[in-house]
């Protein structure tokens, strides 16, 4: 019984981390209709930059603080220089351009950062441990995790919901010719959006780097899973990517200990199903 | 019969490319009158260029055989076992270079790929290096699966092959060969080590945990059979996919089970989160167990999670020996870092090569002789002394260590000059 | 564009790439052959992708899950240290994959666009998974096909896939069989009917294909060829990993696709090679420079960012001719229609309380009419009276919450397009919804041949071109057309399609006066042997043109009679032309 708790904790945990970078992902797909497979790229960038910034800067929270507006200038010269050509072209070409930037990005990081794994620190005051049972300890920096993914998930929400550029995102991603034929200037609703997209596939990554480490490879399984979530959830919807992640993030604890052979096929599994009887996903006009 | 083609300049090739450029310039640029001449004269030209680009890639000066000598070496650099990868390169340079850049008289030239420790890419670079490259020796590598695929193709193709690390026990089992040789372990080997370690320590009931391939697979079983044997009970295996680092699953489980001790087969960056993130879930209230590939290569980086973690393994930094004390000291000045058990596996790799090649007087195409030469090898090393079963697996002793403010500390020795079972080897 | 032949100069490249392809082997070293037979092997799967993408487009992001089926079927078959039948392991692999293929299809053809690419990405990852996690292929350390299959007939052995250059041949034999086999297809009827698909498929439901079952079985052909090109990789080094099925594999094929150029077959050849090519060239360190090798990657991608930014249409687009433009021919000769056919008995539409709601909205409530047949019924009514639900509700692309639907005496409710279109409605749709790409013949062609074998519809096609008028354009690229002529065009290919009933949405929408007249007559000509359902704004037009009037207010029959009886009812007048003869 303390083992199906402890796995709904850890699988929470793990939801709300994949939200951060789902929801990013979504963003960009519903209102720029871009399927940006090197989405993954830039959490794997924001491991990294968790390792680059945490040794000057103290800790990791700092890191966060420095990396999220780096994060979103970087997606602004992104969306510059190669998303920007898209918009117009069909999906097929958008997975193209967008896989050669997963190879470019790699190989940036190889250059700078090497390939060997490295471990990012826990901040020096949050090392302890709460004790959960007899034997097991959860690590703080887990809970102070979620409680960040947590109050990042209600910031995006008041966003979206109470704000006027939360409105015109709401707006587009529902009819975006429309929203350009009322005079918004789009393009520069777009290079916001992908940036602030950017910006949070970075976030997911610096916050995660002290437990999940920084290494090679990273971003991609944080893609798929995101794509996965997406999907779930309903493409542009940052309310079905939210419950899309949790029900990843539990699917995936629970499978973990009771169907260790099928935890990976579970995942996709639940989406099969979710797709059968929504095929727009649960959150997704049809 | 395949003949060569011998390029001496590649210009030719270059200047069909530029044709083909240029023409398709003109065409462009002369719009869509006249297009019938030109398109001929630009389809002809591209595809005498595509036939040669396909062609480049294999065009390559041949090597005489007085030329140097082609060291193929196939490990990662990338990934998880990147460090793995590094450490065994740097060790098996070193070597070279001690010997004053030859090996039995001849020039030595590396040539190097990256195999990620991707299984699936492991044909196709082996075949590069043998086939495309033409190496004269093939050493590699750190991932039992790659080596597995590397073994088969090396197998057939007879070149002298020596593995420097990984450990799948096919290899020195029902995959043996004449040609392909082990300086490091067999994982059932170095799991077998463990067994009566732990026995021995008070130990009855363990949880094992590794990834789902065959390295911790083999390494659980070689455990399994030793602790079982005496009298030990394993209540559970846990796996987790190749190559997760996401533990906490695998650690709310053990904590639910409450075994005496915990026996885990990780290695490289996945042995360093592992570690500390067992010391922060459990702290230190269930004894953790390995094989050396535990903590080697991690020992600072866990810091104070590490202490009082277990292994036993077949080197120890602080051995008492003279060639270990030569060989630390070597590395150490040479690369500012200590050795680790990689660098000495690395380090006996080039050495077994040494003693075969003495053995032929550095003619590499007399490939029986140089084999035989190897398998009867049998020579000091800083791990101790090292010789090889009929299978060319190690026989080699195996140590307790216990990790202590960042040093592999020395305990004993648990095995005396173990070898691994032959099984389904048909070499004598 | 209709897929055509590839053109001479194309053709001429392809059999010159062919033959220093079949040179290899006595030009360069083993490398170079064991090089060149992945390759090709990967070209065949990468075909059989393009006639996904290209051809049908369906982007499926899951194709290597059954390049990988048809890997590990060989590893199946392949007995501990005997060799396979190299037949049943090449059978194997390609039935192992269709079964595949079938079973994922029949859950992914329920999707399309993005969440079809996104569904394909899911089941191959499964596969992966499957493969990788559990132990029914030696997990995720791969497997081992210990001795490669072989065909011995006789005691002869006819064939080993353990000999190099034997090998490379049949491989390189099996891509051209491919090339062949799927020129035939495409051009074939069912080929035509896939390329109606990836560019209108609603049109294609209404015309009454089945779509769904089209999709399907064009998606368990190109897995089986996967399978194929699957099983003679896993005979190339006897060795297959679950990573085979992974995404990349998948997205590299598809790279290789795009970049090859889609829909043109021989442009995933050339992509196959361009790729594999380029990156064995960057990654040799003795030809580039350990600079560039070490970076491959690097330069890799800048080489795709290039190619896709600079080159849309791929490589094949490089060789591609320029579409010629055609000149419009100056009118449609209305003379040329056909006058001569006899009139004929068309069947009859009924309604019984057909109800349907969106949420709270009742866009049709209880609608009740009897549509007699050889006639043109007209619904009117102000925007968002449930007209176009309403045609959708007969046509079935809507399912009713309530009531009944009846051709003759034939309960239709409920029945999928394609089904309802079989049955004798055709119908056009509010935007104009042609393909645009196809010849006049063509469009025509697709619709006849929903329901006709090919030799009595090119009869049915000619009939339906003069019947609207459109004879003398039949080679005409549609989407060159007026709009006006767009909508005939769309009524020729409901002519063609055998139906009986015609819905038509709007069909005047756009229209000047000249071609107005000249449509109205023709409505009127056609009734005499169809029944004509018509929503139409232009109150002149209707008046010309129908037999009956309904108007439809806020999802009910306000009135319905005769065109002059309707006019004269009060309650219109009020709700309806009142409105619209003062705006």
């Amino acid at each position: 019984m303390d083992l199906v708790l402890i796995q709904i904790l850890n699988g929470l945990q793990y939801g709300l981390l994949i939200f951060l970078a789902a929801s990013g992902l979504t963003l960009v797909f519903g209102i720029l209709g871009i399927i940006n497979l090197s989405h993954g790229s830039f959490y794997m960038l924001g491991a990294y930059a968790a390792l680059t910034l945490t040794e000057p800067l103290g800790d990791v929270f700092r890191a966060l603080a420095v990396g999220i507006p780096l994060a979103f200038l970087f997606g602004l010269a992104i969306e510059w220089l190669f998303i920007r050509h898209l918009y117009k072209r069909d999906h097929l070409q958008q997975v193209l351009l967008t896989f050669a930037m997963i190879l470019i990005f790699n190989e940036v990081q190889q250059t700078i950062w090497g390939s060997h794994p490295h471990s990012i620190p826990t901040p020096p005051y949050l090392t302890a441990s709460i004790r959960l049972t007899e034997t097991l300890s959860y690590p703080v920096y887990r809970l102070v995790l979620t409680a960040i993914c947590v109050a990042l998930a209600l910031a995006m929400v008041i966003v979206v919901q109470y704000t006027r550029v939360g409105r015109l995102i709401r707006a587009a991603e529902s009819n975006r010719e429309m929203v350009e034929t009322l005079g918004f200037d789009s393009e520069l609703l777009f290079r916001f959006v992908f940036a602030t997209g950017v910006a949070l596939a970075a976030a997911a990554g610096i916050i995660a780097a002290p437990v999940e480490s920084a290494y090679p490879g990273i971003g991609d399984k944080v893609l798929i899973i995101s794509f996965v979530v997406v999907v779930i959830g309903g493409i542009g919807s940052i309310r079905g990517a939210f419950v899309g992640a949790l029900l990843i993030g539990l699917a995936d604890a629970m499978g973990k200990v009771f169907l260790p052979s099928l935890a990976s096929v579970m995942i996709y599994a639940v989406m099969a199903l979710v797709l059968v009887l929504r095929p727009a996903g649960l959150f997704g006009r049809a | 019969m395949h003949y060569y083609a011998e390029w001496s300049d590649l210009t030719g090739a270059g200047h069909a490319i530029m044709c083909m450029i240029k023409a398709e310039n003109r065409y462009n640029l002369l719009g869509e009158e006249d297009v019938g001449l030109n398109r001929r004269t630009f389809v002809s030209l591209g595809g005498t260029a595509g036939a040669l680009a396909v062609g480049m890639p294999f065009i390559r000066p041949s090597y005489a055989q007085s030329g140097p000598l082609k060291l193929g070496v196939l490990l990662p650099y990338s990934g998880t076992y990147a460090p793995l990868g590094d450490a065994i390169t740097r060790a098996m340079e070193l070597y070279v270079k001690q010997q004053g850049g030859k090996l039995a008289g001849r020039d030595v030239t590396f040539v190097k790929l990256d195999d990620e420790s991707a299984p699936p890419k492991a044909t196709e670079l082996t075949t590069k290096l043998v086939q495309g490259e033409k190496v004269d020796v093939l050493f590699g590598t750190v991932h039992s699966g790659v080596a597995m695929a590397m073994v088969k193709i090396t197998k057939e193709d007879g070149v002298p092959t020596i593995i420097p690390n990984a450990g799948a026990d096919q290899i020195t089992r029902g995959m043996c060969a004449e040609n392909v040789f082990r300086t490091s372990f067999s994982n059932g080997q170095a799991g077998f080590a463990v067994g009566p370690a732990v026995l021995k320590a008070g130990h009855k009931k363990v949880v094992t945990a590794t990834w789902k391939y065959a390295a911790g697979e083999e390494s659980v079983a070689g455990f399994k059979r030793a602790f079982t044997k005496g009298g030990g009970e394993v209540i559970k295996d846990i796996t987790i996919p190749f190559p997760d680092v996401e533990f906490q699953s695998v650690l709310a489980e053990i904590s639910s089970l409450k075994p005496d001790a915990v026996y885990v087969f990780w290695a490289g960056g996945g042995a360093l989160k592992f570690i500390k993130d067992y010391a922060a879930a459990l702290n230190g209230k269930i004894p953790l167990w390995g094989p050396s590939f535990l903590t080697d290569g991690v020992e600072q980086a866990v810091g104070a999670a590490g202490d009082g973690v277990k292994t036993v393994g077949h080197y120890v930094e602080s051995l008492d020996n003279p060639e270990n004390k030569a060989f630390v000291k070597l590395f150490q000045d040479a690369y500012k870092i200590p050795p680790d058990v990689y660098a000495v596996q690395g380090w006996d790799s080039m050495h077994l090569l040494d003693i075969g090649l003495k053995a032929v007087g550095g003619d590499i195409s007399k490939r029986a002789q140089l084999n035989a030469a190897m398998a009867k090898a049998s020579f000091a090393s800083p791990r101790g002394p090292l010789r090889f079963s009929s299978s060319h697996n190690p026989i080699q002793n195996f140590y307790l260590r216990e990790l202590r403010g960042g040093v592999n500390n020395y305990l004993g020795i648990v095995e005396k000059e173990l070898s691994d079972d032959t099984t389904g080897c048909k070499l004598a | 564009m209709m897929f055509r032949w590839p053109s001479l100069p194309v053709a001429i490249a392809l059999s010159v790439v062919f033959v220093a392809l079949a040179c290899v082997p006595f030009v360069l070293g083993p490398y170079a052959v064991k090089f060149t037979t992945r390759v090709v092997v990967l070209a065949i799967m990468v075909t059989s992708l393009d006639l996904l993408i290209g051809i049908t487009g369906l982007v499926s992001f899951g194709h290597a899950a059954f390049f990988a089926l048809g890997a590990y079927a060989v590893y199946f078959v392949s007995p501990e240290s005997l060799s396979a039948n190299a037949l049943v392991a090449l059978a194997a692999g390609a039935a192992l994959a269709a079964l595949g293929a079938l079973v994922i299809g029949v859950f992914a053809m329920l999707t399309r666009g993005f969440y079809f690419i996104m569904v394909t990405l899911a089941a191959g990852q499964m596969v992966f998974s499957m493969f990788y996690d559990t132990n029914i292929a030696k997990g995720s350390d791969g497997a081992y096909v210990n001795v490669k299959p072989d065909l011995i007939v006789g005691g002869l052995t006819v064939l080993d896939f353990d000999n190099r250059t034997q090998f490379f041949y049949l491989c390189l034999i099996l891509l051209a069989t491919t090339y062949a086999f799927l020129l035939w297809l495409v051009r074939s009827r069912f080929g035509r009917s896939l390329q109606g698909i990836r560019i209108n498929e609603q049109r294609m439901r209404a015309l009454g294909y089945d779509t769904y079952t089209y999709r399907l079985a064009v998606f368990v052909i190109a897995g089986a060829i996967a399978g194929i090109a699957g099983a003679l990789f896993a005979s190339i080094d006897g060795y297959i990993t679950p990573e085979l099925a992974s995404w990349r594999e998948s997205g590299l094929a598809i790279m290789m696709v795009v970049l090859g150029g889609t829909g043109t077959l021989y442009g995933a050849v050339i992509g196959a090679f361009a790729y594999s090519v380029l990156e064995e060239i960057l990654k040799s360190a003795s030809t580039v420079g350990p600079f560039i090798s070490e970076h491959w990657r690097l330069w890799m991608g800048l080489a795709l960012a290039v190619a896709v930014l600079g080159a849309p249409r791929g490589l094949a687009g490089l060789f591609a001719r320029k579409p010629t433009a055609e000149k419009a021919s100056a009118s449609i000769d209305v003379l040329h229609r056909d006058f001569a056919r006899p009139a004929r008995r068309a069947q009859a539409l009924s309604t019984r309380d057909l109800t349907r709601y969106f949420g709270g909205l009742r866009a049709v409530d209880g609608v009740s009419l009897d549509l007699k047949g050889n006639l043109v019924h007209a619904i009117i009514g102000p925007n968002g009276a449930g007209k176009t639900t309403f045609i959708n509700l007969l046509s079935g692309e809507l399912k009713p919450n309530g009531g009944r639907v009846l051709i003759d005496d034939i309960d239709i409710t409920g029945w999928p397009p394609h089904r309802v279109a079989r049955s004798g409605i055709g119908r056009s749709f509010q935007r104009t919804n042609i393909f645009p790409d196809f010849s006049l013949r063509e469009n025509c062609g697709l619709a006849a041949e929903a329901r006709l074998p090919t030799g009595a519809a090119a009869e049915r096609i000619s009939h339906a071109l003069a019947v609207a008028g459109l004879r003398d354009r039949a080679d005409t690229t549609a989407g060159q057309l007026s709009s006006g002529e767009q909508r005939q065009l769309e009524i020729a290919m409901l002519i063609a399609s055998g139906a009986d009933l015609l819905l038509l949405d709007e069909p005047l929408a756009g229209m000047g006066p000249e071609e107005t007249q000249r449509v109205v007559a023709l409505l009127r000509d056609l009734a005499r042997d169809h029944t004509i359902v018509l929503i139409e704004h232009d109150m002149d037009a209707v008046f010309a043109a129908a037999d009956t009037l309904t108007v439809l207010v806020q999802g009910r029959v306000l009135a319905h009679g005769a065109p002059a009886d309707v006019r004269g009812n009060d309650a219109v007048r009020e709700a309806y032309l009142g409105e619209a003869d003062a705006a």
